[in-house]
């Protein structure tokens, strides 16, 4: 399956597999989750961040037992504040 | 001291200008900027007066930290019963006006009656004097009139807050700016200082601040400039502004598009961070150039943009072709989805038309976005609009819409009625996307639902700054817990607001690293605790100056729109705001009666009886 992410405003450079947009598309086993999506990069560097797949947000807890699928969007962003 | 300790009273209609000391147990209640001018307010007009009329005051108001090497102390706040709304209104900008006024000796400068004939106001430390307007800066730009006035009194170190033709004409949400784009922007504070006749202020201050413990001060600073200078959020502003947000506001399903019509922009890849920073086809150049930070701010969250120079906008028009104030989130969603364009440079131009006539570039957006809806509906025609097709998504006609809104021509004089009178003067009020007459910001209430509470709420009509429900907005749709969530964080940031901070200093520091510096910078015992207690007294005398002026719980509402129609798309989908269910929580957490109206108890535990 093929989803695309989106990591919105990162600290410092884009980790590796973004491109300079923060922008990757991955090829993902099916029935792979969220975690394991986001096994595939560092974020360590980041902050806490928050997920949306899709519009739909996912909190922490869920994220190994969300279900990733086929063309799915993922949006990784921080706990950001509008100005 | 952090305050001063002195007030400038300027009685327009006698054109005299007075020192007086400010009050002190006013300021150990209220601190400064938003808090204690509004206690001012309270005290000296009577809040069903007309905003636009004589018996109106206008309050420029710094903080005790404004003008100090605090992080971000550069803030300063436009204070006085709101044009647009009717309700009390405290506008907050940054640049380095605020702390000019600091350095030359004042806290606050009170503006009473009307003057005969257009003036502005020279401030070069105790020196103070009016000027005849006329014939020199009145009918000029924001631009032109700071430009004109550093030449005429020969400083190019004055720093000037003014208004452009659109206050001059009494657009309904006319702003203030000081230093070319900074502003103090929302509820039309600048068609009551156009109703003055006050033209501009310009201030030069060679005078310092003398905090009250310097040791204390400096070591306090210190350790929150290092907090400012690490913090993630730091770096993120600083580097991509607020324009991040556009992202997730359209992922998510809570951007405003096509007059709240819909909840995510189909085109919104075009005008976010990324459309900003892209070179462009045309001239291999991208449109943001760099970023520009106000006084003693070390983040530097502003925007400096230069419009493509092929672009239709500015043919001809050479004071758009150089750098200027670019598109930040609030300005970039009003000037795009909201009003369906997807045309960043065309966007562009309508934030620097903005700024040289000096008006809310939300306010404008959601006018705009109102006068579409009542075009394509066909409440209004071509014979209304004098030839202009509004329809959504026409840069030809953002563009057109915001010279002819700022220089008052034709149909640009029923847009800065505002969205509310618009809409009310053609029979359909359910399309002005506002509360308390002033229009939405970036974010929609029904996959937000804190934040559809924070608008309601809010004592300034709709607004993004006066809670801070974000975090849990964007992680549960649901009203669970929203009260209290929007209740503190009003109460805070109120505080914040009171300080001389910026609110993006917030993102590093908490309430505690604001008492330590405000402690050792004024006298007192100043902690996170008195902090939150000051800034829910100063949400309860707002809350009291609209009961006064006649506001009721009726007006603690969403349009129509949000109340009834659900989200088509997006993590609301499916779901309107449940204001109905908050709402008493609120009221309840706040210690209100189910009419919304402070209980005698509240008040005295807040010194407010």
């Amino acid at each position: 399956m093929k989803v695309r992410i989106k990591l919105i405003s990162p600290l410092g450079s884009p980790p590796p597999g973004f491109d300079k947009f923060g922008i990757a598309a991955v090829d993902i086993d099916c029935e792979a989750t969220l975690a394991d999506t986001l096994a595939r990069f560092d974020l360590t560097v980041q902050e806490p961040y928050m997920t949306l797949v899709n519009s739909e947000t996912i909190v922490a807890s869920e994220r190994d037992r969300h279900v990733m699928g086929d063309g799915d969007e993922v949006t990784i962003f921080p706990p950001i504040q509008g100005g | 001291m952090g305050w001063q300790q002195k007030v400038l009273r300027v009685d327009l209609t006698a054109g005299t200008a007075k020192q007086e000391p400010l009050n002190m147990d006013w300021a150990a209640k209220y601190l400064g900027q938003r808090g204690l001018a509004t206690r001012y307010l309270m005290e000296e007009m009577d809040p069903t007066a007309d905003p636009l009329s004589p018996e109106n005051k206008l309050i420029f108001a710094s903080g005790p930290l404004t003008g100090t090497m605090s992080p971000t102390g550069g803030r300063w706040s436009v204070v006085t019963k709101g044009a647009l709304t009717g309700a009390i209104a405290c506008s907050n900008s940054g640049g380095h006006f605020g702390g000019e006024m600091k350095l030359a000796g004042w806290d606050m400068i009170i503006f009473e009656g009307r003057a005969k004939s257009p003036v502005y106001l020279l401030i070069q430390d105790d020196k103070t004097e009016l000027f005849d307007a006329r014939k020199f800066i009145w009918g000029k730009t924001v631009w032109e009139t700071e430009d004109l006035v550093k030449s005429r009194h020969q400083d190019p170190l004055i720093r000037v807050a003014s208004i452009g033709q659109a206050g001059e004409n009494l657009v309904r949400f006319a702003c203030v700016i000081n230093d070319r784009d900074r502003a103090a922007g929302r509820s039309g504070v600048g068609a009551v200082m156009g109703s003055k006749q006050l033209k501009a202020v310009a201030l030069r201050g060679t005078k310092g601040v003398q905090p009250d413990n310097p040791k204390a001060f400096i070591k306090a600073v210190v350790a929150a400039q290092r907090k400012v200078a690490i913090a993630a959020n730091s770096e993120r502003l600083s580097k991509t502004g607020t324009m991040a947000m556009m992202d997730v506001t359209n992922s998510y399903g809570s951007l405003p598009t096509h007059n709240s019509r819909d909840v995510q922009f189909r085109n919104g890849d075009k005008v976010n961070y990324r459309a900003m920073v892209t070179p462009r086809r045309s001239d291999g150049q991208a449109n943001l150039v760099t970023n520009k930070a106000c006084f003693a701010c070390t983040i530097g969250c502003g925007r400096i943009s230069r419009i493509d120079p092929q672009h239709f906008s500015i043919q001809g028009k050479e004071q758009y072709k150089s750098a200027l104030g670019g598109l930040e989130y609030e300005s970039g969603f009003a000037l795009a989805p909201l009003v369906g364009v997807d045309d960043i440079e065309a966007a562009t131009f309508a934030n620097a038309v903005c700024n040289e006539y000096g008006m809310d570039p939300i306010s404008f957006g959601g006018s705009l976005a109102a006068a579409m809806e009542l075009f394509e509906e066909g409440a209004i025609s071509e014979k209304d609009t004098g030839g202009l097709k509004l329809n959504f998504g026409s840069a030809d006609a953002l563009v057109e819409a915001v010279e002819i809104t700022g220089t008052g021509m034709g149909f640009g004089r029923e847009i800065g009625l505002g969205s509310r009178l618009l809409c009310e003067k053609y029979k359909h009020p359910e399309f002005s996307m506002s509360v308390k007459g002033q229009e939405f910001p970036g974010y929609d209430g029904r996959a937000m639902q804190g934040m559809g509470l924070a608008y309601a709420t809010s004592n300034r009509g709709a607004c993004h700054l006066r809670a801070s429900p974000f975090t849990d907005d964007f992680t549960y749709v649901r009203t669970e817990g929203k009260a209290k969530i929007v209740k503190d964080s009003q109460d805070k940031n109120a505080a914040v607001d009171s300080t001389g901070i910026c609110a993006f200093a917030h993102g590093a520091l908490d309430l505690a690293d604001f008492a330590k510096q405000i402690d050792a910078a004024c006298q007192g015992e100043w902690t996170a605790e008195r902090l939150v207690k000051t800034g829910e007294r100063i949400w309860n005398l707002e809350r009291q100056f609209n009961l006064a002026a006649g506001f009721t719980v009726a007006d603690d509402t969403l349009p129509q729109r949000i109340l009834k129609d659900a989200a088509k798309t997006g993590a609301g989908k499916g779901r309107v705001s449940e204001l109905s269910v908050m709402l008493p929580e609120y009221y309840e957490l706040r210690g209100w009666d189910k009419k919304g109206v402070p209980k005698e108890v509240t008040l005295k535990r807040l010194d407010l009886a």
